[in-house]
């Protein structure tokens, strides 16, 4: 068994860690403020720092786009507090987060100039390649 | 004595687990967009769908860090809104091998268990049964 | 003839599941049955200019493929950006024509 030492290292070392996303849009109304950002989120905090790279239609989430999340009625109710991917992403910003998105993939998304949220980077291609995960503690897929 | 069961214009099965797509709000948007329409809609749930509407979830979810004030709704004060607003119109019924087998009893009370070997008769009461998802 | 109203909700990006759904939907429209294609979800991605080209035969030959409005705001995407002849709708419009006594309903 590891002792108490090497195992304070391991979690409070120096690096940071990458999050890959690529699996978005999953339980808008059962999960609501609880995606897959707010675990983002929690993670940049609790691990002194994060990286995130948006794949594949998760690329979506680093729009610029201003509308808020659509409402649902349920029953006699209207439920206003489905997932803000665009808000989330804004939010990982000004908590420091590195958020990159996948270059091919928002080819396919992207409508003209001012699509992309500022301060998210493209990732791939020559002039910009994507982050290098030999320069991260750890990659985490989530 | 056996059960009958009434007649509906459309079966919704929801046999994908919830948090894995937006299958669950899918339903409920098409759901209430039968019901008030004067639909007369059965959900039948499977697989970690029948997780939606268990007792244990209570009336609200875990507290938001970033806004602690806030309450949110848990899928069951979803699901009893929609019962709530549409007594006469929506029925809702859970596979008991399968709220058995993946832990969701208990269910709430206006939760009907019915046994997997019974669906057949559900899917002859409605009109239209559309399979949501994958168990 | 038959009327059909099949709903794809898991889109391109989900695997090959959706081309092969659409190849469906076309297969039908061939065989001289009334098709509409009901984009959800992740789904509605098929109907950017990327998506299948299964959807822009289904269009050719008569059927109509109808894109969830919901679906697609919450995703960031307009319908500015919908291959030609896709149509915005709500669910209402769905649950009216799910409704109609004819309709064969399909959830993929």
């Amino acid at each position: 068994m590891a002792d108490q030492t090497e195992r304070t290292d391991r979690e409070d070392g120096p690096g940071r860690r990458l999050l890959v996303i690529e699996r978005a849009y999953r339980g808008a109304l059962e999960t609501q403020f609880a995606d897959v950002l707010y675990l983002a989120r929690e993670l940049n905090r609790q691990l002194g720092g994060v990286d995130v790279l948006l794949r594949g239609l998760a690329v979506t989430f680093a729009a610029a786009d201003t509308r808020p999340a659509p409402s649902v009625r349920v029953g006699h109710d209207t439920l206003d507090t489905l997932p803000s991917p665009r808000d989330s992403v804004r939010s990982l910003l000004e908590h420091g987060a590195g958020v990159y998105v996948d270059a091919a993939d928002l080819a396919h998304f992207e409508a003209g100039p001012g699509w992309l949220q500022p301060g998210v980077r493209r990732a791939g291609g020559p002039d910009a390649p994507g982050p290098d995960w030999s320069a991260y503690r750890d990659v985490f897929f989530v | 004595m056996a059960q009958r069961i009434p007649d509906a214009d459309v079966l919704l099965a929801l046999m994908g687990a919830p948090h894995t797509s937006d299958m669950l709000t899918s339903a409920v948007r098409l759901a209430q967009a039968l019901l008030e329409r004067g639909a007369t809609v059965h959900l039948w749930t499977c697989g970690h769908a029948t997780g939606i509407a268990k007792a244990a979830l209570g009336a609200t979810k875990p507290r938001n860090l970033e806004n602690w004030a806030h309450g949110y709704p848990s899928t069951l004060a979803l699901a009893e809104r929609l019962l709530d607003a549409f007594p006469e119109q929506l029925t809702w019924y859970s596979c008991r091998f399968c709220t058995e087998e993946r832990g969701s009893v208990p269910l709430a009370d206006r939760i009907k268990l019915r046994p997997p070997f019974k669906f057949a008769e559900h899917v002859a009461a409605a009109r239209t049964t559309l399979f949501l998802g994958v168990i | 003839m038959a009327d059909y109203l099949l709903t794809e909700s898991q889109g391109p990006w989900a695997g090959p599941g959706a081309d092969r759904f659409a190849e469906d939907a076309v297969a039908l429209r061939a065989a001289g049955h009334r098709v509409v294609l009901f984009l959800v979800e992740n789904g509605v991605v098929a109907a950017l200019p990327s998506g299948p080209s299964a959807l822009h035969t289904l269009l050719e030959r008569g059927g109509e493929v109808w894109v969830d409005g919901f679906s697609l705001a919450h995703r960031a995407l307009t319908a500015d950006q919908l291959l030609d002849g896709a149509r915005l709708v709500e669910m209402a419009e769905v649950a009216e024509r799910l409704l109609e006594p004819q309709v064969r309903g399909v959830w993929h």
